[in-house]
């Protein structure tokens, strides 16, 4: 009931108000006015708390469930939802976390194994079920969850694996990531991995995943699954004998460092690439997919799209590479799904999927679940296209340009920094803050960027930007001010 | 300070309640009624009875007197020495002293008391609001109300009930407690019964009772007023009073809603260690221990618990709680835990400053020794050591009185003369009456009377028809039955009141009686109050009795018309949501009903007589006038003519053989909240998850032809066999989805969790096991063929293994399953050895390769096979695989019926 009220006052707000408001004065744009929602049409009955999806090469989308179906959505490009039909694909797995279609065959990551699913009579359905790999071990847990990749470019599916609860490895492999060849060989590849949310690659093929607050993760972040390194919960370190060597064991952490401090003893750790900082953007990082669409979603080429599953939401974060480590910044970028948001796949069509569930971890959209999908409809938002670190500040660009005036007035910035204890209980508070101060704003002359200088970097910190004041040169504010750039390395040139 | 004084006229002679209850009313003296009281005031203590007198006499001993000054105020002694029956209204103390006047007397009572208050010591500690407000409910609820008066509102005392002295005058919050938990330990005789109290529950009852004791101040404390969502910086606010209190009560100013207080004080640590304190309060409250904060527990909230560890050096610390209220309920809670200290109240460790130490009390302020010498002469010249047991050095003092022996009392002679000089009872009237009857009339009393009257004699001596009506006899009164309660309401008084006892040997199970009298078992989750324990000896005889004289009808019907099999399957339906619905009101196990919370039904098998449970489904109010327990075959009429031929009798008893599988059966449908059914119809239904029996990577499969099967990809073999429904993924399929779910169909066979191929290096070689993998074996997948019937894959080295289960389809209701192994090696293979079943008690060939397994099902091998053969309980058959096109290969077939 609620819902449907909803419906009808957003109806009559763009219908009948909105003309009225732009008479006196002009409405902000939302993000709903540059990349709409469609909900796909789930049919009744049915419970699919998409958790994974991949485009097949005969254009129907193949939806995962947690619990075990994969269904298709024909049609899944039509421009309404009316015109989209599902169909079971197949069914009784064990909580799929990755579909990938590579080889002839749809490459499942379930709870127990990796498995090739494959349509021997093309009618839309699975019949032979092979398991590529279950190189790792379950035992009755809830949370020993498996997240699967994209294949990549040596067909190897690279899977996360939480540990058994948030603080122990009771069966090998618990806390790992591990890469799966189609082959069947199984590569252990970096250990120190808590409760993933998601996992995916950028544009030149660097593999990713969320991993979630809890012990040794002050916050939720994105890290670069760097081969051999270890990702910072000890957690799973027992196993690292099964590797033969293969892989180097770190030295263990100190409880109540932070992860700065750590790297510096010993480098194997790879710092969180991104800090998605507590309440403030989430609680449960999820999926991850790079924009590689050519600009078919937008302006945002080559940027990654990470889901919060608390907050229903879908942020976009911008990478670059300080030191031979990726490190950069996120910005809120969609919100408002139904459910929690979980699965992300980008068709390179331009159509963003996103899958929700609920279940066992509450979420500000309150459906149990959710199959969505967002597009662009052309139009450029006014947003902060990158923010790169330099050695005495920041450079921001810009998807519009900006009005000279304002971008280069130093009350339109706000900026101030903190980090994370890295620690054995629970997540952290932030810790450390300092304000840090900005001595300068250049505008650049094509207006399209801003090079901030700044007294005071702190190696470490994320880089809570709020940039509020900034028009663009058509007189609009930021659809996003805010801004957080974990600099972890700070550039020498 | 208030002191309690109840607004009620108390009894002035010995109250005794079975006597009160069948006997006080009735003007005709009688033996039985003189018989009960010579046992309830001990007469025979004294007056010692013959051999056979005894086995009629069941005594109420007195208190056991050992340590009692560990126990009980010394001036509570006094006083009640001075005067038993103002003290303790209607006790069966009398009054030994009676011959004594003046001086003399109060010289006597002195004496004794130094004397009894030598035998130990006690230490004060506070009483917590919280711990009284827990223990009123308690009170109220369990079932002291069955023999004692309310102790609050206006009331009349009602008839039987036992009065209390002013116990804060008596106890000290330990002793209560402890007297409570384990009553029988002062007083065996069993007359006050244990409730089963836990220590948190005996120590707030105690509190309770104690709820008047006024302590010396021990805090110091600010109230403030205000409204606040989260504990305020109390130092910048102007408190509205300031004081001390004994304690962490917060009813300290004039509001209910809306203030705040701040305690401060010195608790001394008795130890150096590290101790948990547990802070708990309505709304918010925080505790610092020398300025530093251990535990916080802010906002608005109910009564809420936070603990923390702190360690702390043996001595004095500074203390400081602060706390407020919002609105709603308001309490306050302070417990220290460790070093030995068991959880309590850390009121008791509070250091009470000199100036407050002088509290009003009667207590001896010191032991004189002298007093005490000569307290112990009395003790065992006038006559306390006849009735007292009190042990010095592990020897009981022994009285120096004699007296006339029982048989050769005559009437109204004696204590019944009326001469002051000796033990005054204050009996009543009619206890004199008789008393005098019984001692006039030994000869005629009973030694042996029916079993009937036994049980009555005991039902009375307990005073069990309080609580229990047996036949017409007994039951709740009028004035006590609002005190019975149940969370049940809608079923009734069933619920709430104590069940009547009218056909107890016919009904329960001798093992089950004895452990309800002995323990005290509670069965009724519904019911508030509980079944006491009296102590063994005062009750062991009655299973025997109760079995000797109830009678049910017998029931006969032919038990062999089904098989067990069929049977269980059909009580497990009949249980169900989808049968008669017995799961809508009975508790299953631990698992919740969804309407009413009735009887477990997994214990009822263990707990009743089959007779008696026959009957009383099929007619219930017959047994239980008030039950409100509906029939499933009204008038005889059978609802669901399809199960067992639709006869009345097969499907009682097949509900019968379901639940003595007590724990182990399997619930039936619509128990649990969230079952989510998974239908098989025209195709197979998989489910890949965590499955009871059959391990994490468990495969599930159901077949359309209702056999299921549940294949273990860890350990590459068919782990389960079932048939009828599938799997319920409730609960892996709502929340989190912890942990392993059991088939939900009936006749669950398990096969054992282990791989069914082998190879073995003799025919005596150990079955592999523990990490498979490492032994080249490797599950591989399936392919899902006709209806999507699955075809297993996996490999043990070279030998690639297809695993096919499918059951026939005849139509009945117990399919047999064929399972195809299809072996292919690229060489030759020898030493391979399949493994269809490890029997879970015995194996047997029938020829022609039937093999029997645990006398119950059996399984047929046939294929390329050599001789199968037993070793212990497995069954163990060599697979031959033959050259074809340059392959090796071989299929063995393995056809299960159970």
């Amino acid at each position: 009931m609620k819902n449907v009220r909803v419906l009808c006052l957003v109806a009559a707000l763009s219908s009948v108000c909105l003309p009225l408001l732009a008479q006196n004065e002009e409405r902000l744009p939302t993000e709903n006015d540059y990349y709409p929602l469609l909900q796909l049409p789930i049919p009744g009955g049915v419970v699919l708390e998409a958790s994974a999806i991949e485009m097949m090469p005969n254009g129907k989308l193949a939806v995962a469930s947690r619990r075990g179906d994969i269904y298709l959505v024909h049609n899944p490009l039509a421009a309404t939802a009316e015109q989209m039909e599902f169909s079971l694909y197949a069914s009784g797995l064990h909580e799929i976390l990755g579909l990938s279609f590579h080889d002839g065959g749809l490459f499942t990551t379930q709870r127990c194994e990796v498995t090739k699913i494959v349509d021997q009579d093309d009618d839309d359905t699975g019949d032979l079920f092979q398991t590529v790999s279950d190189g790792w071990e379950i035992n009755g847990d809830y949370h020993e969850y498996a997240f699967g990749s994209k294949v990549d470019k040596e067909g190897n599916t690279w899977v996360v694996l939480c540990l058994t609860g948030s603080f122990s490895s009771n069966v090998p492999y618990r806390g790992w990531c591990l890469r799966i060849n189609k082959d069947g060989s199984v590569l252990p590849t970096c250990s120190g991995i808590r409760s993933p949310g998601g996992i995916g690659a950028n544009h030149l093929g660097d593999m990713f995943y969320t991993d979630n607050q809890g012990p040794w993760n002050g916050t939720c972040g994105l890290k670069w699954l760097r081969k051999g390194a270890f990702m910072g919960h000890p957690g799973g370190n027992r196993w690292f004998e099964l590797t033969e060597g293969r892989v180097a064991k770190p030295s263990e952490p100190a409880s109540g460092s932070r992860m700065m401090t750590e790297y510096d003893k010993d480098q194997t750790l790879e710092p969180t690439a991104v800090f998605f900082p507590y309440n403030k953007m989430g609680k449960s990082a999820s999926g991850i997919v790079c924009d590689t669409t050519g600009g078919k979603f937008g302006v945002f080429q080559n940027q990654l799209f990470v889901g919060d599953q608390s907050a229903s939401t879908v942020m976009r974060v911008f990478l670059e590479k300080i030191d031979g480590h990726y490190q950069g910044v996120c910005f809120p970028f969609r919100e408002g799904f139904g459910s929690g948001s979980l699965s992300l796949n980008l068709d390179p069509s331009g159509a963003m999927f996103v899958g929700g569930t609920n279940r066992g971890w509450g979420s500000r959209g309150n459906k149990p679940f959710a199959l969505e999908r967002i597009h662009w409809n052309g139009k450029v938002p006014f947003e902060i296209h990158e923010m790169r670190a330099k050695p005495d500040g920041f450079e921001l660009t810009f998807t519009h340009p900006v009005d000279v005036e304002t971008a280069s007035d130093l009350d339109s910035y706000r900026m101030t920094t903190y980090t994370y204890i890295y620690q054995s209980s629970y997540g952290s508070p932030e810790v450390d803050h300092t304000e840090p101060v900005i001595r300068k704003a250049i505008v650049a002359d094509d207006g399209k960027s801003v090079r901030l200088v700044i007294d005071r970097l702190q190696r470490g910190h994320v880089h809570e930007l709020h940039a509020a004041g900034v028009r663009s040169s058509e007189a609009l504010p930021l659809l996003h001010t805010q801004a957080y750039y974990t600099l972890n390395f700070i550039p020498s040139e | 300070m208030a002191l309690i004084v109840p607004s009620i006229v108390f009894a002035q002679h010995p109250v005794i309640p079975g006597h009160e209850r069948f006997y006080a009313a009735d003007e005709k003296p009688s033996v039985e009624a003189g018989l009960l009281l010579l046992g309830e005031l001990n007469c025979v203590s004294c007056h010692q009875p013959d051999e056979s007198l005894k086995s009629a006499v069941n005594v109420k001993t007195a208190p056991i007197l050992d340590s009692v000054g560990t126990r009980v105020r010394s001036g509570y002694i006094k006083s009640f020495l001075e005067n038993p029956k103002k003290v303790k209204p209607g006790t069966t103390m009398p009054d030994v002293l009676a011959g004594f006047v003046g001086e003399d007397r109060n010289r006597i009572v002195e004496e004794l008391t130094h004397f009894l208050a030598s035998t130990g010591s006690m230490n004060d500690s506070t009483i917590s609001p919280a711990a009284v407000n827990k223990g009123r409910a308690l009170f109220n609820t369990v079932g002291c109300l069955a023999c004692h008066d309310p102790q609050e509102g206006e009331s009349t005392s009602i008839s039987g009930s036992i009065a209390f002295p002013v116990l804060s005058e008596k106890y000290t919050l330990t002793s209560l407690a402890n007297f409570l938990k384990d009553p029988h330990q002062v007083r065996p005789s069993g007359r006050m019964p244990s409730l089963n109290l836990n220590d948190n529950e005996a120590r707030d009852v105690a509190s309770y009772l104690l709820r008047d004791l006024k302590l010396p101040d021990n805090l110091a404390f600010k109230y403030y007023e205000g409204s606040w969502d989260k504990l305020p910086d109390f130092s910048s606010l102007k408190p509205k009073l300031e004081g001390t209190t004994s304690g962490f009560g917060v009813v300290l100013g004039n509001r209910k809603d809306n203030f705040g207080i701040v305690f401060s004080g010195k608790v001394i640590i008795p130890e150096t260690g590290e101790y948990t304190f547990h802070l708990g309060s309505d709304d918010g409250s925080r505790l610092l221990i020398d300025g530093k904060q251990i535990v916080i527990v802010d906002g608005i909230h109910p009564h809420q618990f936070k603990n923390a560890k702190a360690m702390l050096t043996q001595g004095e610390h500074e203390l400081v709680v602060e706390y407020f209220e919002g609105s709603g309920h308001n309490s306050l809670e302070v417990l220290i835990e460790g070093q030995g200290l068991g959880r309590q109240s850390i009121s008791g460790l509070l250091f009470t400053p000199k100036s407050e130490q002088q509290v009003e009390s009667n207590d001896l302020e010191a032991v004189d020794a002298e007093k005490a010498k000569r307290g112990k002469q009395h003790f065992v010249t006038l006559g306390c050591a006849d009735c007292h047991q009190l042990k010095q050095a592990d020897q009981p003092l022994v009285s120096t009185q004699k007296y006339p022996s029982l048989a050769n009392l005559v009437g109204k002679q004696g204590c019944l003369s009326g001469d002051e000089r000796q033990p005054q009872y204050s009996l009543s009237r009619k206890q004199q009456a008789d008393i005098s009857m019984a001692i006039d009339n030994l000869e005629e009393v009973e030694y042996q009377p029916a079993t009937a009257d036994s049980i009555h004699r005991t039902l009375v001596t307990l005073n069990c028809y309080t609580c229990h009506q047996r036949g017409q006899v007994g039951g709740v009164v009028e004035a006590r039955r609002d005190f019975f309660t149940t969370p049940e309401k809608e079923m009734g008084d069933e619920a709430r009141i104590p069940p009547p006892l009218g056909d107890t040997g016919a009904k329960l199970q001798q093992p089950w009686l004895k452990e309800v009298l002995g323990n005290g078992t509670k069965v009724r989750p519904y019911m508030i109050t509980r079944m006491p324990k009296f102590g063994n000896h005062q009750v062991e005889h009655l299973p025997v009795m109760f079995e000797e004289v109830d009678e049910v009808a017998q029931i006969s019907h032919a038990r062999d018309t089904f098989s067990e099999k069929k049977l269980k399957v059909s009580g497990r339906r009949l249980a169900g949501s989808k049968g008669y619905s017995c799961v809508k009101c009975h508790v299953f196990g631990n698992q919740k009903a969804s309407g009413v919370q009735a009887l477990s039904m997994t214990t009822m098998t263990k707990r009743l007589k089959y007779d008696w449970f026959h009957q009383y489904v099929i007619n219930p109010v017959a047994l239980r006038p008030l039950t409100r327990m509906p029939t499933a075959w009204p008038n005889g009429q059978v609802l669901l003519p399809q199960v067992l031929d639709g006869t009345v009798e097969q499907q009682v008893f097949s509900i019968w053989k379901y639940l003595e599988d007590g724990d182990k059966a399997s619930a039936p449908q619509g128990v649990g909240q969230n079952l989510i059914e998974l239908y098989v119809f025209d195709e197979a239904v998989m489910y890949r998850n965590f499955i009871q029996g059959a391990g994490p990577r468990a495969i599930g499969v159901g077949y359309p032809e209702r056999a299921n099967v549940a294949f273990d990809a860890n350990q590459m073999g068919l782990a389960l066999l079932w048939h009828g429904s599938f799997m319920d993924a409730g609960r892996h399929w709502t929340g989190r989805g912890q942990g392993y779910q059991p088939p939900l169909g009936d006749n669950v066979l398990s096969l054992g969790q282990s791989p069914t191929l082998a190879r073995l290096d003799s025919r005596e070689a150990a079955w592999p096991a523990g990490e498979l993998k490492k032994q080249g074996y490797q599950f591989l997948g399936y392919q899902l063929g006709d209806k999507r019937k699955p075809t297993f894959f996996y490999k043990l080295n070279d030998v690639l293994v297809e695993d096919y289960p499918d059951p026939e389809s005849d139509g009945g209701e117990f399919p047999a399953l064929v399972r195809t192994i299809q072996l292919t090696s690229d060489k030759e293979e020898l030493n391979l050895f399949l493994r269809p079943v490890v029997a879970g008690k015995s194996l047997e060939f029938d020829g022609d390769g039937v093999v029997t397994i645990d006398g119950e099902w059996k399984l047929i091998v046939d294929g390329d096979v050599g001789e199968a053969f037993i070793r212990g309980k497995e069954l163990v058959v060599p697979v031959e695989l033959k050259k074809q096109d340059g392959k090796f290969s071989g299929a063995v077939k393995i056809r299960y019926e159970w």
